[in-house]
């Protein structure tokens, strides 16, 4: 099948579980302190230049267009534009996810000499007090306003990725405003997750669900640009999100994962000699691929709110053991969905709102 | 109107990848992606800095001719030099000059 938009391509290649993208963990480290940092490094050596670059000869091999460099923060990592530059070189179209504090004029001047397709910065406040004591950094708000002066500069795309929290939920304009001031875009994330290691406590930062109730409805719909609430929509993919489909994960020490979220190791990027056969063979892939179709027929249509539902496998089993169970963010985040939904009376001709979590 | 002797240069910040015998193409100072036909993606293939246009295009045509279209070979000409400039339109490439 021939396909002429992006978007087809894209459902294309969700339906035929071809990865296009990979999210790369180049280390652990970080020069940040978040509450909620869902990493959970556990002492084993990370990859060294050498070894990061076979793998990344063998994603490229394997056909994979978009790299996210992400961590911990990978800035900090000394080979950081060793490896991106040999990113470039094999033709990766490459994204960075960093928290910008690093990203001075120098550095972005060189962001903009690899051709970085575009850049996403993790804001967690409107003004310095908010932001910092969720990063645990003071200044690091200073340094991400000066991140974003300098990549608006260089013209790089740049996107802003803000959870939201008790703590910053009641910012959320102030922090559009940051965006819309230096050209970028911004998304919320209204679910915090535990930490990969199971560890719940960056759960206690969530916001509350009043809040969440409100975000959905009118009053805050220039910050989903303009999105209204609507159902799901699982007609055209047949599956709960991506994972294990149209992208993967890999951590600082080399291990694959079906996504950032879902940590069921599928093979060692060291150690695999073709990635391709076993992307096809791999019994996790297999089950996780599986999980995900089974999701909208089953835990989704167990309410009413379940229309409305952004789940994420890999969180469930993390904090509830199984895949297939609702966790208290996700029933919270689309009780706060439908309760806004219905507030806002019939809705005739809808069009459903297909998955948010794609993987591309 | 392009001149068949220029050497066209893929955009430097541009990233490809070829699935399923089509080409998409993402140009990061843009931030565009673009998705290649069939015929578009074999010319997209053969940009390496040093083919002229006409060279890409006789090779287009010897493709298909040994794929055996022969009868979308014949017109594809006029189509390629349509897409270059397109190409070009798009900042997809630069078309240099060639030595002819």
């Amino acid at each position: 099948m021939a396909v002429t938009s992006y978007q087809e391509f894209v459902t294309k290649a969700f339906i035929e579980s071809r990865p296009l993208s990979a999210q790369w963990e180049l280390t652990f480290k970080c020069n940040h302190l978040c509450g909620f940092c869902y990493n959970a490094p556990n002492g084993q050596r990370e990859m060294t230049t050498d070894e990061i670059k076979r793998g990344l000869d063998k994603i490229a091999d394997f056909g994979v267009l978009y790299l996210t460099m992400t961590g911990g923060e990978p800035m900090v990592r000394p080979d950081f534009w060793e490896i991106c530059k040999y990113a470039r070189h094999l033709g990766f179209a490459l994204r960075l996810y960093t928290n910008g504090y690093l990203v001075d004029e120098e550095r972005a001047r060189k962001l903009k000499e690899i051709h970085t397709f575009e850049v996403e910065i993790s804001i967690h406040g409107a003004r310095p007090e908010s932001h910092d004591k969720l990063t645990g950094i003071r200044g690091s708000f200073d340094r991400v306003i000066s991140a974003l002066e300098n990549l608006q500069k260089y013209r790089i795309k740049t996107n802003l990725k803000c959870p939201i929290t008790h703590l910053n939920q009641g910012e959320l304009w102030g922090i559009w405003d940051i965006a819309t001031k230096y050209g970028a875009s911004i998304s919320f994330d209204p679910v915090i997750t535990p930490r990969d290691d199971g560890d719940k406590s960056p759960l206690e930062m969530a916001a509350t669900k009043d809040f969440l109730v409100r975000f959905f409805s009118d009053e805050f719909k220039e910050l989903r640009y303009g999105r209204d609430v609507t159902k799901r929509d699982d007609s055209v993919v047949r599956a709960n999100c991506g994972t294990g489909r149209t992208s993967f994960t890999i951590d600082p020490y080399g291990n694959i994962f079906p996504c950032v979220q879902w940590r069921r190791k599928w093979a060692n990027i060291k150690d695999v000699e073709n990635l391709a056969e076993l992307w096809k063979g791999s019994e996790v892939l297999k089950h996780v691929r599986w999980a995900a179709e089974q999701i909208p027929q089953t835990t989704l249509k167990e309410s009413e709110a379940g229309a409305f539902c952004t789940f994420c496998p890999g969180v469930a089993e993390l904090q509830t053991g199984s895949p297939f169970k609702m966790y208290p963010q996700a029933a919270i985040v689309s009780e706060a969905k439908l309760q806004a939904y219905n507030a806002k009376g019939p809705h005739e001709n809808e069009k459903g709102g297909g998955i948010d979590c794609i993987g591309v | 109107m392009v001149e068949t002797s220029a050497i066209p240069v893929r955009n430097p910040a541009s990233s490809s990848r070829t699935i399923d015998g089509q080409a998409v193409i993402a140009i990061s100072e843009m931030a565009q992606i673009h998705i290649l036909n069939d015929v578009g993606t074999r010319v997209w293939n053969l940009i390496d800095g040093t083919r002229t246009v006409s060279e890409i295009t006789a090779l287009v045509q010897r493709q298909l001719t040994e794929e055996g279209y022969e009868g979308v070979s014949a017109g594809v000409a006029a189509d390629i030099e349509e897409f270059f400039e397109a190409m070009a339109a798009k900042g997809m490439v630069t078309l240099g000059e060639g030595s002819q």
